[in-house]
């Protein structure tokens, strides 16, 4: 088999970034578990002092009904850390995924290797995949086994939406990102492009509560098709998961093609 | 092993031309390279040498014309054709991560096979510690990595991009060795090189390319016909000039007392025949290296 060596070796060489995330996603989950029981027991205080917000720093964080299980975890975990975190780790997997080889100057001699450039990209994506995987993996079980020992009443499936639009978030970017690349070749363009468009639009997300002419915005946003959906309290909502799917399969076939194509770079 | 005819060529360039955007690369390129020769690839900096190489593997996309290895069309084929190929880029870049025996092994898992103990025996010719982080290793000693990585499945095709860059002169005596046996196997070998003496003492056949176009390709011996030459002729007696002069590719003719010198551009035949009908005792031929015809044809062209 020719595709597990290359599969191996792209996720061997990254193994300590992907055991940091992880114990990064692990710790700050554990942590602000740790901390609700604390909120819960002081519920009218904590009301109080969350009400005592603005209300437009309010909107921005999506602070709805905050003491609540489903309103803490949303506010403190599912509105900006995790997603961030998830949109870190796709876009740098998602940039290196097209332009690694050449970025590296090692190109010439892989490419020259009996197998071709679908079967380079289909593994990248694998090992991509797995990634994402293993953060949401690690996402959902710190979840479930926190929230059972600090006494949760939410359900196993709550945790599942919320993994699962993180997933989608991250799947979204890395094709994205992985796009950019395939066309461009670079991964300065590929990573600094789609750090910039997902920087464009957190800000935008986060302001479109405040003003109407950005909130009318909110249909193009990949954060509200994902997070802005608030899956903790509303499930999935598929008709946004399909747009994020979808644009996903356009951005994985769109590098295929591109990279089939063009010229790798000495 | 080697199943081709030696009459059927390994590579066939058509007419390959490339095209970065509006600039030119390479245009027209049309040159075979056959099984048991080796094919010299000369050129200055810049020329397009590289951009033929890396469009025959793949790596550029063609614009126009084809290329054909082993008979397969590498635009349309599937990619396992380059099982049957080595290649040394002239542009060197190793994992930095890995030892040499882990990269060499990650490239035998790449092509499927097993090649330990001819890796074992190529390190061992070119004095290369397996057990070596590649990080630590000099830039003559990861080419060996990379020379071995180009030899160790025994290819049938051998493309080397300015292979000895690098090398200290022992080991580019033992390269130039092993691409003498691998030439004796048989395999077909495409050489880019700036090193003349060495693509003189290894190369059947030479390409010169400049500014992107195919000047010449020819036999070593056939290319030096093509530039003029002097011939010392020392006769028993002096002769007269016009008894040469007239001698076909004979551009000049000078003789003092019984010495007469000629310079002659093409085939040499007819003038010796003259000399010893009219009784010559010693000849002597300042051949031009492979440096003068170089150096001729490039300057002709520009």
């Amino acid at each position: 088999m020719i595709l597990s060596p290359l599969l191996w070796k792209s996720l061997q060489d990254k193994v300590r970034s992907i055991f940091s995330w992880t114990l990064g996603i692990i710790a700050i989950v554990t942590l602000q578990l740790s901390v609700y029981p604390t909120i819960r027991d002081s519920a009218t205080e904590m009301g109080n002092i969350a009400d005592a917000f603005p209300e437009a720093f309010q909107k921005m964080f999506r602070m709805q009904d905050y003491t609540s299980e489903v309103g803490y975890l949303s506010t403190e975990l599912f509105s900006a850390a995790l997603p961030l975190i998830f949109l870190a780790v796709a876009m740098s997997w998602g940039a290196r995924l097209t332009t690694e080889e050449e970025d590296e100057r090692t190109a010439d001699l892989l490419f020259t290797l009996p197998f071709s450039r679908t079967h380079y990209l289909t593994t990248r994506f694998a090992a991509t995949s797995i990634v994402l995987l293993i953060i949401s993996t690690s996402l959902f079980v710190t979840l479930a086994i926190g929230t059972r020992l600090l006494d949760f009443s939410l359900a196993l499936t709550t945790f599942l939406t919320g993994t699962w639009t993180l997933f989608l978030l991250g799947v979204l970017f890395a094709s994205g990102a992985a796009f950019i690349g395939a066309v461009s070749g670079r991964r300065s363009a590929a990573l600094g492009t789609a750090i910039t468009l997902a920087i464009g639009f957190f800000v935008l997300y986060s302001l479109a509560p405040l003003v109407d002419a950005i909130d009318a915005t909110m249909p193009f946003n990949p954060l509200q098709w994902t997070i802005g959906t608030q899956p903790l309290m509303n499930g999935v909502d598929w008709g946004y998961s399909f747009i994020a799917v979808g644009l996903s399969a356009i951005f994985v076939a769109g590098t295929f093609f591109f990279f089939q194509r063009r010229d790798i770079k000495a | 092993m080697m199943t081709k005819s030696l009459n059927t060529p390994t590579v066939s360039l058509q007419g390959l031309t490339k095209f970065y955007g509006p600039s030119l690369g390479v245009e027209d390129i049309t040159f075979d390279a056959y099984p048991g020769q080796v094919l010299g690839l000369l050129g200055p900096n810049g020329s397009g040498k590289t951009t033929i190489l890396r469009m025959v593997l793949g790596l550029l996309k063609i614009t126009r014309g084809s290329a054909h290895v082993f008979g397969i069309d590498v635009t349309t084929a599937s990619p396992h054709w380059r099982q049957r190929v080595g290649y040394l880029p002239g542009e060197l870049s190793l994992y930095e991560n890995l030892t040499v025996q882990e990269y060499l092994d990650y490239f035998q898992a790449l092509r499927g096979g097993n090649y330990r103990s001819r890796m074992a025996a190529l390190c061992e010719q070119l004095g290369l510690n397996p057990t070596k982080d590649i990080a630590d290793l000099s830039k003559g000693t990861k080419q060996k990595v990379a020379v071995v990585q180009a030899f160790m499945h025994e290819p049938e095709l051998l493309i080397l991009d300015e292979p000895t860059s690098g090398l200290d002169p022992i080991i580019q005596h033992e390269f130039e060795g092993i691409i003498e046996a691998e030439r004796q196997r048989g395999t077909t070998v495409i050489l880019s090189s700036h090193v003349m003496s060495e693509v003189e003492r290894l190369a059947d056949r030479v390409a010169i390319i400049t500014k992107g176009h195919l000047a010449v390709v020819q036999s070593i011996a056939g290319l030096k016909e093509r530039v003029t030459r002097s011939l010392e002729m020392e006769f028993p007696s002096p002769q007269d000039p016009q008894e040469f002069a007239n001698l076909d590719g004979v551009t000049d003719v000078r003789t003092h007392r019984n010495t007469v010198i000629c310079q002659i551009v093409g085939s040499e035949n007819r003038l010796l025949g003259r000399a010893v009908e009219m009784g010559v005792t010693s000849i002597r031929t300042h051949d031009p290296s492979l440096d003068d015809i170089f150096l001729d044809i490039v300057e002709n062209h520009s």
